[in-house]
């Protein structure tokens, strides 16, 4: 495997030297250095430092997979451990970051724990926690409901 | 947009959670939404489309989705929210490749698995799972699977638990790009037509075959040919039988359950068993249920067993009261000439004899001498000790053995005084191999029972 180094730059200019096969967990770099093999110094245009950081957090601990059950499962004791690291803000912004670095497993990752986030909330608490903004008339919501009723049926009533 | 997004939060330091008032969920591109959604349950994903506007129909796009009859208060909602569903899937935006459909139902509910599944088929899925559920579920509910099925030109992953499959006229790749197929308690018309559904996939990787006690009609023969063929599975695969051919790129081998082979017209049991095994022999990874084992070990009586020279790991479920494991293990151990790991799952032994001494004595098998490095041998219900009979047996004449894991009831060494002498004797028997280390454990809870170091540093641990 190639030592070669690789330098990483975000949004807002700051720079992060890892090894090519860690870059390379990043699927747009990955891309990159296949059309053209001399690249040293990359661009990212999409993602602030900090996140950026994080991103490469994850590519150097899951640099090489292995398949055995043990080194399965710490990794995945890992990834809890990582992800409880942040707030949902965060969350939201590493998701954006893996999606547009194209890192596979950083995306399912987030999204499963996003989801855990949400789940069992009542779609009042969803907004409440994300504040998303109910553009709803209360007619327009009751039909909404009514549409797929079973879903709705022994939780919240909508309140006013 | 997303570039707007990002500027937008990296001008305020990270806030917690309860600072988060401006709606960035909502701000994300639909198909990262959608695909937070498939990780949730579907009440809960059909829950968001009451957030806002916004919400209204971003679930439909989800890229997969695991139905649950269930989950529903009853099958004709369930029934009325399939059938919208689906319809709405054929929408250009939706990007449904996977679906999942687990059903449970009575005698008044309809019977529309039959035509959902002719419809998905048609589409553009990559996964489709159907499972007629729970044990109770009588087969007169079980359904049809349509013929349309046997010809999707996009399907990746298949599996069937449980429905009726029905004969159809075998094409060669009718199923062009299927890679996993998975096939549990199924019933065939015959058995010819489970071998069409096989040979149909020219690319298939991944093969499981799982019997109800049943469904192996006419006690006829199976012959699987599948030329990419990688992990092949065999739960309670009982018919009379069974023909691999084509299979040179086997990687893993799983057989599982009563295992049968007996003779066929013109070709003796024993005939029958040399072909199966021969057909296997090219796999790394084997894994044999006691009936396998027995079969082999009536196989070893009359001849050798082909050579398994890929084979890296072996691991057995041996049932040694009805036949004595030490007498075969060598011969079985000689066919292996690469083995790195073995496992033993040992159900019962029969006691020492001096026959065993005298087994010792006859060649040591090549992998024991070279490749051999770890073996682990687990007894959980025994009283005997003749699973400490065949951990010797691995100390004496390995040569590179770097670990050996004996796995023992907790009752072993408290019933008998006899026991824990026949444990220390084998802890303080001579290692063919310097590095080998033994750990000891109670096999119920996996804590250690004792543990010694090699014999280079001589630290004795804890012992009982």
């Amino acid at each position: 495997m190639s030592s070669n180094k690789i330098v990483l730059t975000s949004s807002d200019g700051e720079s992060f030297e890892v090894e090519e096969v860690v870059a390379r967990k990043l699927q747009i770099v990955g891309h990159m250095l296949e059309d053209d093999c001399v690249i040293n110094e990359i661009p990212l245009q999409n993602v602030t430092g900090d996140i950026l950081s994080m991103v490469i957090e994850y590519c150097k601990t899951h640099v090489d997979e292995e398949e055995s059950e043990e080194a399965q499962t710490k990794l995945k004791t890992w990834d809890e451990e990582f992800m409880k690291k942040f707030d949902i803000k965060t969350l939201l912004q590493i998701i954006l970051a893996a999606n547009y670095l194209n890192v596979k497993g950083l995306l399912d990752l987030v999204s499963q724990t996003i989801a855990d986030t949400i789940k069992d909330y009542t779609p009042e608490q969803i907004r409440e926690v994300f504040g998303v903004e109910n553009d709803y008339t209360e007619e327009e919501e009751a039909e909404v409901r009514k549409e797929n009723a079973w879903a709705f049926d022994e939780a919240d009533t909508p309140k006013p | 947009m997303e570039s707007r997004i990002e500027r937008s939060i990296c001008v305020e330091p990270l806030a917690g959670f309860s600072n988060a008032r401006e709606d960035l969920i909502s701000k994300l591109p639909e198909v990262l939404i959608s695909q937070i959604l498939s990780y949730l349950p579907t009440k809960d994903i059909v829950r968001t489309s009451v957030l806002s506007k916004r919400w209204k129909s971003i679930w439909l796009l989800i890229p997969g989705l695991h139905l649950d009859s269930c989950e529903f208060p009853d099958y004709n909602t369930f029934v009325d929210f399939m059938n919208d569903f689906l319809f709405s899937s054929r929408e250009p935006k939706s990007c449904l490749n996977k679906l999942k459909l687990s059903i449970q139902k009575d005698e008044t509910d309809p019977s529309c698995v039959t035509l959902w599944t002719d419809f998905v088929a048609r589409g553009k899925l990559t996964h489709l799972d159907v499972e007629f559920g729970g044990r109770l579920l009588m087969r007169v509910y079980w359904e049809l699977m349509p013929l349309s099925l046997y010809t999707c030109k996009t399907l990746l992953h298949l599996r069937l638990y449980r429905v009726l499959l029905r004969k159809f006229d075998p094409r060669v790749d009718s199923l062009p790009r299927l890679k996993t197929l998975c096939l549990e308690e199924n019933v065939y018309p015959n058995e010819a037509s489970l071998e069409s559904l096989i040979s149909s996939c020219p690319v298939l990787e991944d093969l499981t075959i799982v019997r109800a006690d049943d469904n192996v009609r006419n006690n006829s023969g199976l012959v699987v040919d599948a030329p990419r063929l990688k992990y092949l599975t065999f739960n309670n695969e009982k018919s009379k039988s069974k023909t691999i051919s084509n299979l040179g790129s086997l990687v893993k081998v799983n057989i599982l359950g009563p295992f049968n082979i007996s003779s066929v017209v013109g070709c003796s049991k024993e005939q029958m068993a040399h072909n199966f095994l021969a057909g296997i022999s090219t796999v790394r990874y084997l894994i044999v249920s006691e009936d396998m084992m027995e079969l082999i070990y009536s196989y070893l009586k009359v001849d050798s067993l082909p050579q398994f020279c890929n084979l890296s790991c072996l691991k057995a479920s041996v049932w040694l009261s009805s036949f004595d494991f030490l007498d075969i293990l060598p011969k079985l151990l000689e066919s292996c000439p690469n083995l790195k790991f073995i496992v033993l799952d040992t159900t019962c032994i029969v006691n020492r004899t001096k026959a065993m001494v005298e087994r010792r004595v006859s060649p040591v098998p090549k992998c024991l001498l070279s490749s051999l490095e770890f073996v682990e041998i687990k007894n959980r219900i025994s009283v005997d000790d003749g699973a400490l009979e065949v951990a010797r047996y691995f100390v004496e004449n390995s040569m590179n053995l770097k670990k050996l894991v004996l796995g023992l009831a907790s009752s072993f060494l408290r019933l008998r005084l006899a026991n824990r002498a026949v444990l220390k004797d084998l802890l303080a028997l001579p290692r063919r191999s310097s590095m080998c280390q033994i750990e000891v454990f109670n096999a119920l809870n996996g804590r250690a029972l004792c543990y010694r170091k090699n014999k280079k540093t001589g630290r004795v641990g804890r012992i009982f």
